[in-house]
């Protein structure tokens, strides 16, 4: 399972609801938790566990 | 001749068990200790000594009047200041919870109590348990780090305030400031100590820590606090067994999967060739010490538990969070509004990821009683604006399998160093056992300047 967005692609769109909530400042002062967050999606979009696997919550 | 403060709990029970030290001396050593050490150490939120004296009075004629003594009768236990106490301030060191007075004890506590044990104070957190560096100071050099969130507990237990401590674990928070201090920190399977009554960072990740000096103590305070609680929806129905016995024993020369891979290139080379040389140490001691190969899953564990770690803060803090964001410490506040970027679709597959990797996991697990990591990448790094890096920890933390920490020797800068042990799920006495041979093996014992 390949997502079809690169981290570029899912930067630009966390930086853009961050900036929607908060304000571009805001946006702004987030960057690096963005970059790391954008980061943290792309490894898990590109990751498959299994059709049938269901969540996890209570281990 | 030793002082009070200086037992373990194991020490502590027996001495009061035979009549040869009272709940109350027990108590005034360790308040005593805690003035001497505290305006350097900055370890504790809240102390109540006149509450402490009277709980230890009240243990005290509970033994002249012949009443059962608990596994830990007249031990005082330090607590994270996560833990609900009944009357107590539970601030999680933060301004959203700076008066909360819970109404109830946590059940860990309540069970505590239940054995005899005394609250001694609370101690020092991370802001509500994340990463936002505490007060605290590392004792082994106050230019490092000691780690967190479960600092204060840490602190408290490496200088001899106290033999044992709670902590929690949603990342890192138990097994790198027990490395970082030269202690034992242990963190349970998830599910086997109840939550109820702790402040919660991320319900699906958190687990209560246990912070002691002794494999042996861990196994103690684990026996107090394991248990199903049906206000706990994570809590598990799997039975109790007698840790003390099951540590006994697996008490032997255990198969050890060592995982290099990721634990290699992420370590120092002087934490590598540490653990190479620990290693090696448990093998010519009889232990089979074989090269493990991590799974693909684990590729994304660390992601996954951040992910999940910074949705499920911000569900418990967005109503607080809403009004009140000014007063959350800058990276809690940056973790909660990540949290509330990420999509349920997201979310939800962390989660699916999160369960593949743990029964993968599981499966690397067969045929090894433990695997072996360094504790953590390099000795508290020498910087008070982090609390260290916890990524040996998340994969345990994100796995839900029990792991521990043990002291392995010291660093060339005189810092501690420690290996830790992760096993199957519930199988905490055999990661107690092999833990308490390894710690026998390698015979190192840690103690900081102010023990001297």
């Amino acid at each position: 399972m390949v997502s079809e967005n690169t981290k570029d692609e899912i930067l630009q769109e966390l930086t853009e609801k961050a900036a929607a909530l908060w304000g571009q400042d805001r946006a702004q002062a987030l960057a690096a938790s963005l970059e790391q967050t954008a980061s943290h999606l792309w490894d898990i979009r590109n990751a498959d566990p299994g059709t049938d696997t269901e969540p996890g919550f209570y281990q | 001749m030793s002082q009070p403060y200086e037992f373990s709990v194991a020490q502590s029970a027996e001495e009061i068990r035979q009549g040869r030290l009272s709940p109350v001396e027990l108590a005034e050593s360790l308040l005593s200790r805690i003035d001497d050490l505290e305006p350097d150490l900055r370890a504790w939120v809240t102390i109540d000594r006149e509450e402490v004296l009277s709980a230890a009075k009240d243990r005290e004629n509970d033994l002249q009047a012949g009443r059962p003594a608990g596994l830990i009768h007249g031990v005082p236990v330090g607590l994270k200041d996560i833990f609900y106490t009944d009357g107590m301030k539970t601030t999680a060191c933060s301004r959203i919870y700076a008066d909360f007075v819970p109404e109830y004890d946590a059940t860990c506590v309540a069970k505590i109590k239940a054995s005899g044990g005394i609250v001694l104070g609370k101690a020092v957190t991370t802001e509500f348990a994340t990463s936002d560096p505490s007060p605290t100071r590392n004792p082994w050099n106050a230019a490092h780090t000691p780690g967190g969130s479960s600092s204060g507990s840490s602190v408290a237990v490496a200088t001899q305030m106290c033999a044992a401590a709670l902590g929690s674990q949603t990342g890192g928070s138990t097994c790198r400031p027990a490395a970082y201090n030269g202690i034992v920190g242990l963190k349970a399977t998830y599910g086997r100590i109840s939550r109820y009554g702790v402040v919660p960072v991320s319900w699906s990740l958190d687990t209560v820590g246990i912070l002691v000096r002794t494999v042996e103590d861990a196994a103690t305070m684990l026996q107090v606090m394991a248990g199903h609680d049906p206000n706990d929806p994570g809590s598990s129905a799997q039975p109790v067994p007698d840790f003390l016995d099951e540590m006994r024993l697996a008490e032997r020369p255990p198969r050890i999967g060592l995982l290099s891979g990721f634990f290699q290139d992420h370590s120092t080379s002087e934490v590598w060739q540490h653990t190479q040389e620990a290693a090696q140490k448990l093998a010519g001691a009889g232990a089979t010490v074989e090269d493990v190969a991590l799974p693909a899953s684990f590729a994304s564990c660390h992601s996954c538990q951040r992910l999940v770690m910074n949705v499920e803060c911000a569900a418990f803090h967005q109503e607080f969070f809403q009004h009140r964001a000014d007063e959350y410490g800058p990276r809690i506040r940056s973790g909660i509004e990540m949290g509330m970027l990420v999509s349920g679709v997201d979310y939800l597959k962390a989660q699916r990821l999160r369960r593949a990797f743990r029964e993968d996991m599981t499966r690397m697990l067969d045929g090894y009683d433990v695997v072996l990591t360094p504790a953590t990448p390099a000795p508290a790094p020498r910087d008070l604006n982090t609390t260290g890096d916890a990524a040996f920890q998340s994969p345990w933390t994100s796995s839900g399998l029990p792991t521990i920490v043990i002291p392995s020797g010291l660093s060339q800068d005189g810092l501690p160093l420690g290996i830790q042990l992760a096993a199957a799920s519930w199988q905490e006495g055999r990661l107690l056992g092999a833990a308490q041979w390894a710690q026998k093996v390698l015979g190192v014992n840690l103690s900081p300047p102010q023990n001297a």
